[in-house]
């Protein structure tokens, strides 16, 4: 993975062949505030990347606008195609289309997880699926699984309501991984736990990249956090201030 | 804390300012049809007549009508109170007693009710022109019959305001104001075998009031007699409905594999007395459209027959006038229904925005959100209907079967009308889209 700004982009050249994603340029204003100023970013297969700074320096804006929640002002998003088919230039589809995309080719987990309170866990974690087209047993079947692989078998009737803070979180990764996406994006996926909790859920987030060829993306306050990824991008005012 | 800091906070803004809008428009809303639906009741009561038809149809009206109108003001108060759930906590962390953030709240949402009340009231100047439209015992309605006393004009919007208050009171005592947020406190409805059973005594004893009523009666028990059977009736629906409505939602939710069908049925299950309220004014419609427009049919049989002769001329302009009556309760009420899901559905999207960001990130289309919050609405909406439709054949077993036999245009008639009036929600709920839309592209989603 490389992360650079726009004068050192050249220089990763050398990488260009296998990124899975690739950002370039990206500018993003809300209203007076430059969220994002010529971002750009690249993801590898298998590999963890921390996104961290300070508060408002953009680090959630350049996750939103590479994972196509929102579209930049300017820049390219560009993701290479499953068995390198193609690519596809993300900041040029449409609203309902860059949808289907996310549903398609990413998974993501958030702070409070932003689980479905009114679904039971196995249905929050089934319903990307669902939304795919798959049908309810099938779908139902792989959620369990997933439940199981994440240590949480029996709790799938369970409301998000009725699961601890931690229990939450392993949900949310089950779910981000249902529809085996090729990035998985995390914004602050421990930011709510205490720290016994916040390890064993970073755990099982880094495990979702264990040999298999997705990225894993970790937007994080936390200092440990970073520490136990591939690399890490800083971010001020907008830019990517450094790599390690 | 000081009064001045409290109504700093309180000042509407952003989405609350969008809330505050819809406060208005439905006091206002309300307002204007309160003062047409008494203006007719006048109207009717006042016709030359000793026909007691009539006074039944004047007292009809007004009961049949305000009953939703004051679901329409109280549900609107009830919302407003509650949506300002983030400046509420942010009181009470600043050190404001739970009792006096209810107080600012009421206080809020009571002057809110009655600036609209106020823009309603001046709007019913119109009204008297408006409904000289129509014609009642043989002759169009004439302005100067249509005004109301001055007591009446004086007496109607304090008292919609009032209402407004309490119902804004009593919204509040259902959610918990605490320094960190503010909670709704959620019973999921019971329906045990003895409440059941009861439900079922009342609808039967109903039915037999129905069969035995007879204008011998004379017109206060009469009037008495039919408003207690209906409100029974309505009772035991507002009773068995939310269980219904929630045993079948669990039902579905179960099996489906459609997503938008899942999410709308386990939002269902989570309040189904809030779904049952939304469309309640729809089944109290429904109860009354289909013994009311049998009874038409039945009469209008009558009239284009040889047995015309066993009606006097009053029967007969009365039956023009009921015709007048069921067009203009039919018209009310869906009216105020969609008014009423339009404002829920709103005050929904932007209290939910979270977990529609949520379901938006993960990747479910718009339209697809869009169609589960529609599918939450027109599941509860068709059970009212059909529930009621039910209800009100078997209470009317005979009027119903007679207008199948002699006037099944008329029944078919009742059924068209009972369709637009679910296409009315859909279109309620479909107004709201751009709302989602909105918090789908705010800025802030972004952050």
């Amino acid at each position: 993975m490389s992360a650079t700004t726009d004068s050192q982009h050249s220089r990763a050249g050398a990488q260009t062949l296998d990124w899975l994603l690739r950002a370039e340029n990206l500018s993003k204003a809300f209203g007076q505030t430059q969220a994002l100023s010529k971002a750009c970013l690249d993801l590898y297969p298998g590999e963890a990347v921390a996104i961290m700074g300070p508060s408002g320096s953009g680090k959630s804006t350049l996750l939103h606008a590479i994972a196509g929640i929102i579209s930049a002002d300017e820049g390219k998003v560009i993701l290479r195609r499953p068995d390198d088919e193609g690519l596809d230039d993300i900041t040029t589809l449409s609203e309902a289309k860059r949808s289907a995309f996310r549903l398609h080719r990413f998974g993501f987990v958030f702070q409070q997880g932003m689980l479905i309170p009114e679904l039971t866990a196995e249905e929050n974690i089934a319903l990307p699926l669902l939304l795919l087209g798959s049908g309810r047993t099938e779908a139902v079947q792989q959620a369990n699984s997933g439940l199981e692989r994440l240590g949480l078998a029996g709790l799938g009737e369970r409301r998000i309501g009725q699961l601890s803070g931690g229990q939450a979180q392993r949900v949310a990764i089950a779910r981000a991984l249902v529809t085996d996406p090729t990035i998985i994006f995390a914004d602050e996926p421990t930011g709510s736990l205490d720290s016994r909790t916040a390890e064993e859920v970073l755990d099982a987030l880094l495990a979702t990249n264990d040999g298999a060829d997705r990225a894993l993306v970790i937007v994080t306050h936390d200092e440990q956090v970073a520490a136990r990824c591939d690399r890490t991008v800083r971010m001020l005012d907008g830019r990517i201030e450094a790599t390690r | 804390m000081s009064t001045s800091a409290a109504l700093l906070l309180i000042r509407p803004s952003g989405t609350s300012a969008t809330l505050t809008r819809l406060q208005l428009l439905a006091s206002g809303v309300t307002t204007l049809l309160t003062f047409a639906v008494i203006m007719l009741a006048i109207a009717f009561w006042n016709t030359p007549t000793n026909e007691v038809g009539y006074t039944v149809l004047a007292v009809s009206l007004v009961g049949l009508l305000i009953v939703p109108l004051i679901t329409l003001g109280s549900a609107t108060a009830r919302l407003a109170a509650r949506s300002r759930d983030d400046r509420l906590a942010t009181l009470r962390l600043l050190g404001a007693t739970s009792a006096r953030v209810r107080r600012i709240a009421v206080t809020e949402v009571t002057v809110i009710a009655a600036m609209g009340v106020l823009i309603g009231t001046v709007f019913s100047a119109a009204l008297p022109f408006v409904l000289g439209l129509l014609t009642v015992y043989g002759e169009p309605l004439q302005a100067a019959e249509l005004w109301l006393p001055w007591w009446l004009t004086v007496a109607i919007p304090p008292a919609l305001v009032a209402l407004a208050g309490i119902s804004g009171m009593l919204g509040l005592r259902q959610v918990m104001l605490s320094p960190l947020g503010v909670r709704t406190r959620q019973d999921v409805p019971r329906l045990s075998w003895l409440r059941l059973l009861a439900a079922v005594a009342v609808l039967g004893i109903a039915v037999l009031i129905m069969q035995t009523a007879s204008d011998g009666w004379g017109a206060v028990v009469l009037i008495i007699v039919l408003a207690v059977a209906v409100l029974a009736v309505m009772g035991v629906l507002g009773l068995v409905g939310p269980f219904i409505v929630s045993r079948l939602a669990h039902s579905r939710a179960r099996k489906t594999a459609d997503p938008t069908r899942l999410i709308a049925s386990r939002s269902i299950i989570d309040n189904p007395r809030t779904a049952w309220q939304e469309a309640s004014a729809l089944a109290l419609t429904t109860f009354v459209l289909i013994p009311a427009g049998s009874m038409l049919g039945y009469l209008d049989t009558i009239q284009n027959s040889a047995s015309r002769e066993i009606m006097t001329t009053d029967q007969l302009l009365m039956f023009a006038d009921a015709r007048t009556m069921v067009i203009a309760l039919v018209t009310v009420s869906f009216l105020v229904v969609a008014c009423q899901i339009a404002i829920t559905q709103t005050a929904a999207v932007i209290e939910r925005r979270e977990l529609y960001i949520a379901l938006d990130r993960i990747g479910m289309p718009a339209k697809d959100l869009n169609r589960s919050r529609r599918l939450r609405v027109t599941m509860t909406a068709n059970i009212a209907v059909i529930g009621s439709a039910i209800a009100a054949a078997v209470l009317a077993f005979w009027m119903v079967f007679m207008a199948l036999a002699t006037a099944p245009l008329f029944v078919l008639a009742i059924i068209i009308v009972l369709t637009v009036g679910l296409l009315l929600i859909q279109l309620g709920v479909t107004s709201t889209n751009p709302v989602l839309a909105r918090v789908l592209n705010a800025p802030t989603r972004g952050e």
